[in-house]
């Protein structure tokens, strides 16, 4: 099984300030920590399970910068194989579709039978990259997966997890992609031989000339949307106290659930 | 004008929340345009769901075939991609649902249209359609405007039609 594994170098934001730079469009990420994004870590651990229980080759994509290839190591010294980083600057990196479409000249360049990544990345929250890039690579797909069975190498069982805890079980033929949900596995960590391994591992850098992209193709002004604005949302409080004795309180959140048509 | 075509999407017989929420959002954006909200039904035996949403005082389409008993991606992609060319809307609105993130992008990359993905709020001004999304575990907004194009495909994300909204339309729902 050939397996390309696209992963995103993103911020943490969960306790971090965010604020936008003067430009209005971009924020000021001098300040974050980023690592790879949640869900594809999930992605890169499935590769490796899915190798490991078939044997096979697995290839890191990612597009961004130099830094980023502490990453691409990471994962390599948990059993990927090779990489290729895209970097160029050129790239509307706020629309998915532009996104995937520099993907798929990476993705291209490799052979392969499947293609995992994240279903959403935790910066941007799309949830919309990886099945954009299935239908460039003109191939099956199925999304937000907690679950993979290969069947015979030329199917998967892909387990798609709805919302209210529902699981709708899909047969995807290969070659196909599929977006990967946090909890699917257990990523481990990387062992320090892999570690010392990886740094051994070939990790090719691209441009969107390598891949045989036209940058006019996958530009902002290729892109058919605009952001046109950043800005940090109003924090609005509406937590209403009951005041009063028990008897009181529980009529006012009686009064309230009743107005609401909540019971 | 095209319309705006809004995915009214069920399961296992009973309409999502986010279909009743999209109704209380796509009638603002349609008067916006200047045109009118289409409610879109795909599925096996909807009679009872098509009654549910004509109740909004909307044209309600059915694409009712034992085909669509259960949902599939490849499917509903090629039903949007013949709706698109035959109806030309001016809107494709879809939950940022399970189903919504599983065939709109592919959508959007086949009929080369723009897609801006779990949207919480639309406005419509000066001939542009503009939509707010959240970026950076919610500490940010982004407002990202449409280029013109003759389909603007959007999913809108479950929860964000504003809570008075939200409780009505329960509330309609039970009756």
């Amino acid at each position: 099984m050939k397996t390309v594994v696209c992963i995103k170098y993103v911020p943490d934001t969960s306790e971090a300030e965010v604020k936008v730079n003067p430009d209005g469009i971009t924020v000021d990420d001098s300040r974050f920590s980023f690592d790879i994004n949640d869900a594809d870590n999930y992605a890169v651990e499935e590769s490796v399970l899915i190798k490991e229980a078939q044997g096979g080759e697995i290839t890191v994509v990612s597009i961004g910068p130099k830094k980023s290839d502490v990453m691409i190591r990471m994962a390599m010294a948990k059993g990927c194989d090779k990489a290729v980083r895209v970097e160029d600057e050129r790239i509307a990196g706020y629309d998915p579709l532009m996104v995937a479409k520099v993907l798929a000249g990476a993705v291209k360049s490799e052979e392969f039978d499947l293609v995992l990544t994240g279903c959403m990345a935790s910066d941007d929250w799309h949830m919309s990259t990886g099945v954009a890039l299935a239908e460039e690579l003109g191939v099956n797909h199925a999304s937000m997966v907690k679950k993979v069975e290969v069947l015979d190498g030329k199917k998967v069982k892909a387990y798609r997890e709805l919302e209210g805890g529902l699981m709708e079980v899909v047969e995807v033929e290969l070659p196909a992609v599929l977006t990967i949900q946090t909890g699917i596995n257990e990523p481990r960590y990387a062992p320090i031989r892999g570690i010392r391994e990886a740094q051994k591992k070939e990790l090719k850098v691209a441009s969107l000339e390598d891949l045989g992209l036209d940058a006019a193709a996958v530009n902002a002004d290729a892109s058919m949307v605009v952001l046109e604005q950043l800005y940090i949302p109003e924090v609005v409080s509406s937590a209403e106290f009951i005041e009063g004795e028990p008897d009181e309180k529980a009529e006012k959140l009686a009064s309230i659930l009743v107005k609401g048509g909540l019971v | 004008m095209g319309n705006v075509l809004v995915l009214a999407e069920h399961r296992q017989g009973v309409l999502r929340d986010v279909s009743y929420e999209m109704m209380a959002v796509a009638p603002k954006l349609a008067e916006q345009m200047g045109t009118e909200v289409v409610a879109l039904l795909i599925g096996s035996e909807m009679d009872e769901l098509a009654k549910k949403m004509a109740a909004f005082g909307v044209k309600v389409l059915v694409v009712d075939d034992p085909l669509f008993k259960d949902f599939n991606a490849d499917k509903y992609q090629k039903v949007f991609s013949a709706l698109i060319d035959d109806l030309k809307p001016a809107v494709l609105m879809t939950g940022h649902t399970s189903q919504g993130v599983d065939f709109m992008p592919a959508l959007a990359v086949e009929k080369k249209l723009p897609l801006v993905a779990d949207v919480i709020s639309l406005e419509f001004a000066g001939g542009k359609l503009k939509a707010t999304r959240q970026l950076y575990s919610g500490k940010a907004n982004a407002v990202l405007a449409f280029k013109p194009a003759d389909t603007y495909l959007l999913t809108f994300r479950e929860g964000s039609s504003g809570s008075a909204g939200c409780f009505s339309q329960r509330f309609g729902r039970e009756s």
